[in-house]
């Protein structure tokens, strides 16, 4: 009897030890597989004073011939899952005239291409109306993406998106970030690479337009870093 | 007679199923050739000056490489080359080699340079995944323009030169003094 139930003692250390690990090993699998998930806009500036920023603003770029896409949107990626992608937005081609237009439609994001973090924060006092945003500005972040797109019209590009943040007023707190970044978007259309991209028009006569924000909407932002 | 005619129809109504396949897979094939060629070359030379791309701060980067890459095979790729990156004043921060890892996207373009004796130069717009010597990835785009060939065959919206993102930065201002060239390379070579 003794032999009996040492041998089911022995029996159930051997069954329950690998479950226990088991277990552990995917307790801490689902832990690394929590993704960083970003949301990316072309924002809207409904008020400068102060900055107010809201999703539905629109960007341009210009192609070598001077022809121009305008481009509306937003989504959000994981930097480690390219396929967890979501959002889209519209777009318009113009002739290098400027004003004549060539086409319209939407586009949907298909893939995450890259993304890069960059460092820098936003500059105080500006309100945040992005829908997730936290709303006190440690969520923004400056950054390149590359995402594959399509078009309704069933041509496929990369839309670049990027954001430099402006930083300060106390630029000691609150640094900008590196001046290499641009702010505003890129993208291609089948061949056609609108690759000049139009700036934001600031002071002294700030316009709306050619602005992008991030956000971080979940963490492990550390992994994203480069 | 009457028997062979019977056992004809009825191999004939047996390989009809046979005809319809090959010719699907024909046209398949037609489909894959429409590309004509699904493997390229792309070159970014080595000039005098070497070609760049600007950052928005005026910060600068040299490229020039030359690799393969298969259309639908997006990590079948070879190839790579040189970088170098200079401040907005012209100082040096860095340079190397990098090298291909992966075809984002790549989109073929009307042009020709056959009468210049040149069938398999083409015109297009390649995006490519690329991992620099110091650790840093980033984006490679190839753009060639073969109006240089045939003027008028491109559509002036398709620019001839590179421009590349390096981590978060990206020298976008490219373009700028361009000289590429995508080449396709024959089906028995790749």
């Amino acid at each position: 009897m003794r032999t009996n139930r040492r041998w089911f003692r022995i029996g159930l250390i051997l069954l329950v030890l690998p479950l226990v690990f088991v277990l552990y090993a995917m307790a801490n699998g689902d832990g690394d597989r929590k993704e960083t998930k970003y949301r990316w806009d072309i924002v809207h500036i409904s008020s400068f004073s102060p900055v107010t920023a809201n999703q539905g603003g629109f960007a341009s770029a210009l192609a070598n011939d001077g022809s121009k896409i305008t481009v509306t949107g937003h989504g959000t990626f994981e930097p480690q899952e390219p396929d967890e992608v979501t959002g889209g937005g519209t777009w318009t081609t113009f002739a290098p005239d400027g004003t004549t237009v060539t086409g319209t439609g939407t586009y949907r994001v298909q893939q995450l291409v890259r993304f890069n973090v960059a460092p820098g924060v936003q500059t105080a006092g500006l309100v945040d109306n992005i829908p997730g945003a936290i709303g006190d500005l440690t969520d923004q972040r400056a950054g390149l993406l590359f995402v594959k797109i399509a078009y309704s019209d069933g041509s496929k590009g990369v839309l670049v998106v990027s954001c430099h943040l402006n930083g300060g007023p106390d630029f000691v707190t609150r640094p900008a970030a590196p001046a290499s970044i641009f702010e505003g978007i890129t993208a291609s259309k089948d061949y056609a690479d609108y690759w000049n991209r139009l700036p934001p028009i600031g002071a002294p006569t700030p316009v709306d337009g050619n602005r992008t924000l991030f956000h971080i909407l979940s963490q492990d932002e550390n992994r994203d870093r480069e | 007679m009457k028997i062979e005619c019977r056992r004809f129809l009825a191999a004939a109504i047996f390989l009809f199923p046979l005809v319809f396949i090959s010719t699907a897979m024909g046209q398949e094939e037609s489909a894959l050739m429409g590309q004509e060629e699904s493997a390229f070359q792309w070159v970014v030379f080595s000039d005098t000056p070497p070609q760049s791309a600007m950052a928005s701060d005026g910060s600068k980067i040299l490229v020039a490489g030359t690799g393969t890459f298969e259309v639908g095979e997006d990590k079948e790729v070879t190839g790579g080359g040189t970088w170098a990156t200079f401040n907005a004043s012209g100082v040096a921060t860095g340079s190397g080699k990098f090298r291909v890892t992966r075809l984002v996207k790549f989109d073929l373009a009307p042009g020709s340079a056959s009468a210049q004796g040149h069938p398999t130069f083409h015109a297009g717009l390649a995006f490519l995944r690329i991992v620099y010597d110091d650790g840093s990835k980033g984006i490679l785009v190839v753009s060639c323009n073969l109006n240089f060939f045939s003027p008028g065959t491109t559509p002036p919206s398709v620019p001839e030169g590179f421009s590349a993102s390096k981590g978060f930065v990206d020298y976008w201002y490219g373009f700028i003094n361009g000289d590429t060239i995508f080449k396709a390379i024959p089906r028995d070579r790749h």
